[in-house]
C-alpha cells in the first residue's frame, strides 16, 4: 500500500515538473518573440524617420529648383557685368600707364641732362619731316640758345622781378662755343654765324649755305654739337630751339614741315646727373609678357655714378614683392634676359626663374653701392643711388599653353566707309579663322588693333574672341569713331561706346596703316605663330 | 484513479489554463499588433524609397547638385573678380596720382622752354 502511494507521488511530481517546464518554455519563447519584434519595429521606425527626412529634403529641392535656376541666371549676369567692369578697369589702367610712360619720358628729357664745363656734347636734337607731297631742300638752318638762371628764369627776369626794370644789356654767358651741325650721315655744317641779343640773353646760331635734301614724306634727324666752355657758369640752364630754315625749290611754308624737338633743356653742372634710359626695344605698349617666354630688358645708364653697381629687379605692384633678376652688374652692362615662369615650370628650372602671377610688375634698374644688392636691414656701406627714370611697368600674363594644332589667323579686316572721314563714324568688321586641325580651347584669346601710322603705334582697341573650332570663323563688328580731339587714342568714349581710330588726316588723303593681331598674349600654341597679323591701309578724308 | 489524483490533474490543468489565458494570450496579441505595424511601415518605406530612387527624382537631385556647385563657383569667381577690381581701382588711383605729380613737374619744366620763334 505504502509503495503504491510512493509510486503515485513520484508520477504526480514528474507530471507537475513537466507541466511547469513546458509552461516556462512557452512563456520564454513568446517573451523573446515580443522583444525581437519590438526591436525590429524600432529599427524600422528609425529608418522611416530618415527616409521621411530625405523625402522632405527632396521635396524642398524640388520646390527650390526654379528659384535656384533664377539665382544662377542672375548671378551669371552679375558675373558677366563684373567681368566687363574688370576689363574696363584694365583698359583704363593700360591707358593711364601709357600716359604715365609718355610723361616720364618727356619729364626725364627735360630734367636730367647736365653737361660739365670743358665737355663736348650733343646739346640739341630734332627731326624734320618733309610733307608727303613735296621734298625739301634746306639751306641756312638757324637755332637759338636761350639762357636761363639756375632757378629756370630767363636771363634778366630775376632783376626785372626785383627792381621792376629789365636790364638792357645782359652779358653773353659764353657757356657754349665751337658749334657743329650733324645729321644722321655726318657733319653738315660748322662755324656758324653767331648773333647775340643782349635784351633777352639769346644767342642765334645760323649755319649758312648748308645743302640738305629731305625726300617727300621722309624724316631727317639733326644734332647740334657744342663745346661747353671751361669757364661756363655752374647752374646756368640753356634752352635750345629751332629758329627755322630757308627752303629752296619754291616751297616756303614752314608750317607744313613737321618738327619734333628732343631734349631742349640742359644745365651746366660739375656732377653730371645720372639717369636710366630704357631702350625702345623694351616698349611693351601694354602688351602682356606671357609666362614662360623669355624677354630681354635693355637699358643704358647715362652719367653713371662712381663705384655704383646695378641690380635689375621685378616688383609686383600690388603685393610689393620683389625678385632680383640680376645683381652686381657694372654701369656699362645694358641688358638682362629672363623668363618669368609659373610655379610648375620653376620646379625644373635652373636660374632666373620666378614664380610669378598675373599682375602688373615694375622692372627696376637699381644703382647701388655695397658688396651685394640688399632690400631690407641692409649692412653698413650699402646705399641705393637716387637716379631718375629707373622703372618701367608691364603686365605679366597668366597664360599656359594647351592647344598644339590650332592656328588662328585674321582672315579679313574691313573698315567702312572708305576713305574714312575726319571726325567720322563707321564700322569695322574683322573675321578671325582657325585654320588648324584642332579647336582652340583657351578662353582668354585677345586681339588688338593698332594704328601704326605713329611711331611705336597707337592702340585703337582690344577685345577677346570666343573659342573657335577647327575650320571655324568668328566675325567681330565694332562701331568706330575718329574724333581725336575728344578722345585720347585708344580711349573708349563712355558716352557713345565708340573707339577712336586716331587716324592722321593731315594732309588730306594720308595713308594710315591699321594692324590687327590675333592672340597678342600668345595664349594659344599654334602650328604657325607667324601668321597672326593683318594690315590695312586706310585713307582719311577731311 | 483516486479522488486525490483527479484533483491533482484538475489543479495542473487549471494552472496551465491560467498561464495561457492571462499571460500568453496578451503576449500573442501584442506580437500580432507589432507585426501589423511593421507590415504597414514596410509598405510606407517602400513607397518613399520608390519615390526617392526614381529616374525623375535622381535627375532633380543631380540637377540641383550641379546648379549648387556652379552657383558656388560663380559666386567664388565673382568675389575674386570684385577683389581684383578693387586692386585695379587702387592701382588706377595710384597711377592717376603719379600722373598728376608728373604732369605738374612736366608743366613746371616746360615753362622754361624757349619762347615762340620770332
Amino acid at each position: 500500500m505504502t509503495s503504491l502511494k510512493t509510486k503515485h507521488s513520484i508520477i504526480a511530481g514528474f507530471i507537475l515538473g513537466v507541466t511547469i517546464f513546458g509552461c516556462v518554455s512557452i512563456n520564454l519563447y513568446y517573451l523573446k518573440k515580443q522583444r525581437d519584434i519590438r526591436a525590429a519595429n524600432t529599427v524600422l521606425s528609425e529608418k522611416i524617420k530618415e527616409s521621411e527626412l530625405l523625402l522632405r529634403s527632396f521635396e524642398e529641392k524640388t520646390t527650390l529648383l526654379p528659384s535656384l535656376k533664377m539665382t544662377l541666371a542672375s548671378t551669371s549676369a552679375e558675373l558677366e557685368k563684373v567681368r566687363m567692369d574688370k576689363t574696363d578697369r584694365k583698359n583704363k589702367l593700360l591707358n593711364l600707364q601709357k600716359q604715365k610712360k609718355d610723361l616720364e619720358k618727356s619729364t626725364e628729357s627735360l630734367r636730367s641732362r647736365t653737361f660739365p664745363p670743358g665737355a663736348e656734347r650733343l646739346v640739341f636734337a630734332m627731326t624734320l619731316k618733309a610733307p608727303s607731297s613735296a621734298s625739301l631742300s634746306l639751306s641756312n638752318l638757324g637755332f637759338g640758345d636761350q639762357l636761363y638762371d639756375e632757378e629756370g628764369l630767363i636771363a634778366g627776369e630775376k632783376e626785372f622781378r626785383q627792381t621792376g626794370t629789365r636790364p638792357s644789356n645782359i652779358p653773353n654767358s659764353g657757356d657754349l662755343e665751337t658749334f657743329e651741325l650733324w645729321d644722321e650721315d655726318g657733319l653738315v655744317g660748322r662755324e656758324p654765324t653767331l648773333q647775340y641779343s643782349a635784351w633777352i640773353g639769346r644767342l642765334s646760331i645760323n649755319f649758312q649755305k648748308v645743302r640738305i635734301y629731305i625726300p617727300a614724306g621722309k624724316m631727317k634727324k639733326f644734332y647740334l654739337k657744342a663745346k661747353i666752355s671751361e669757364s661756363a657758369k655752374i647752374g646756368n640752364r640753356h634752352g635750345i630751339g629751332f629758329n627755322g630754315a630757308d627752303f629752296a625749290g619754291g616751297f616756303h611754308d614752314q608750317n607744313e614741315v613737321e618738327k619734333t624737338v628732343i631734349a631742349p633743356i640742359f644745365s651746366i653742372g660739375n656732377t653730371p646727373t645720372p639717369s636710366v634710359q630704357f631702350y625702345p626695344d623694351f616698349e611693351f605698349n601694354g602688351m602682356p609678357w606671357p609666362l614662360n617666354k623669355s624677354r630681354t630688358v635693355y637699358w643704358q645708364v647715362i652719367n653713371p655714378p662712381k663705384d655704383a653697381k646695378i641690380a635689375v629687379v621685378l616688383q609686383n605692384l600690388l603685393t610689393k614683392e620683389t625678385y632680383v633678376m640680376k645683381e652686381n652688374l657694372s654701369p656699362y652692362d645694358r641688358h638682362v634676359t629672363t623668363s618669368p615662369s609659373s610655379t610648375k615650370h620653376c620646379l625644373s628650372a635652373n636660374t632666373n626663374c620666378f614664380s610669378l602671377s598675373f599682375a602688373l610688375y615694375n622692372v627696376k634698374v637699381v644703382l647701388y653701392r655695397g658688396e651685394q644688392y640688399c632690400e631690407k636691414n641692409c649692412p653698413e656701406g650699402f646705399d641705393v643711388v637716387s637716379v631718375a627714370g629707373t622703372s618701367k611697368s608691364f603686365l605679366i600674363g597668366p597664360q599656359e599653353k594647351y592647344s598644339q594644332n590650332a592656328d588662328l589667323i585674321v582672315k579679313s579686316f574691313e573698315l567702312t566707309p572708305s576713305p574714312f572721314m575726319w571726325k567720322g563714324k563707321g564700322t569695322l568688321t574683322i573675321v578671325f579663322k582657325n585654320i588648324g586641325t584642332e579647336p582652340v580651347t583657351e578662353n582668354n584669346i585677345r586681339f588688338r588693333t593698332h594704328n601704326i601710322h605713329y611711331l611705336g603705334g597707337i592702340m585703337v582697341f582690344d577685345n577677346y574672341i570666343p573659342k573657335i573650332p577647327a575650320g571655324g570663323e568668328f566675325v567681330y563688328t565694332q562701331t568706330i569713331d575718329n574724333d581725336p580731339p575728344k578722345l585720347a587714342p585708344g580711349e573708349i568714349n563712355t558716352t557713345y561706346k565708340y573707339y577712336s581710330l586716331a587716324l592722321s588726316c593731315s594732309p588730306e588723303g594720308t595713308a594710315n596703316t591699321l594692324q590687327t593681331i590675333i592672340d597678342v598674349d600668345n595664349v594659344v600654341a599654334e602650328i604657325d605663330e607667324q601668321n597672326n597679323l593683318i594690315e590695312k591701309i586706310i585713307y582719311c578724308k577731311s | 484513479m483516486t479522488q486525490r489524483s483527479i484533483l491533482f490533474f484538475i489543479i495542473i490543468l487549471a494552472g496551465v489554463a491560467v498561464n495561457y489565458i492571462f499571460y500568453i494570450t496578451p503576449l500573442q496579441k501584442e506580437i500580432s499588433g507589432f507585426e501589423s505595424t511593421i507590415s504597414s511601415q514596410r509598405a510606407k518605406l517602400s513607397i518613399i524609397e520608390t519615390k526617392l530612387s526614381g529616374p525623375e527624382a535622381q535627375k532633380i537631385v543631380s540637377e540641383y547638385a550641379d546648379i549648387e556647385k556652379t552657383l558656388s563657383e560663380l559666386l567664388s569667381e565673382k568675389e575674386t573678380t570684385v577683389q581684383s577690381i578693387g586692386d585695379l581701382d587702387r592701382e588706377i588711383a595710384a597711377t592717376e596720382l603719379e600722373i598728376l605729380s608728373l604732369t605738374s613737374e612736366n608743366d613746371a619744366l616746360t615753362k622754361v622752354t624757349l619762347p615762340p620763334l620770332p
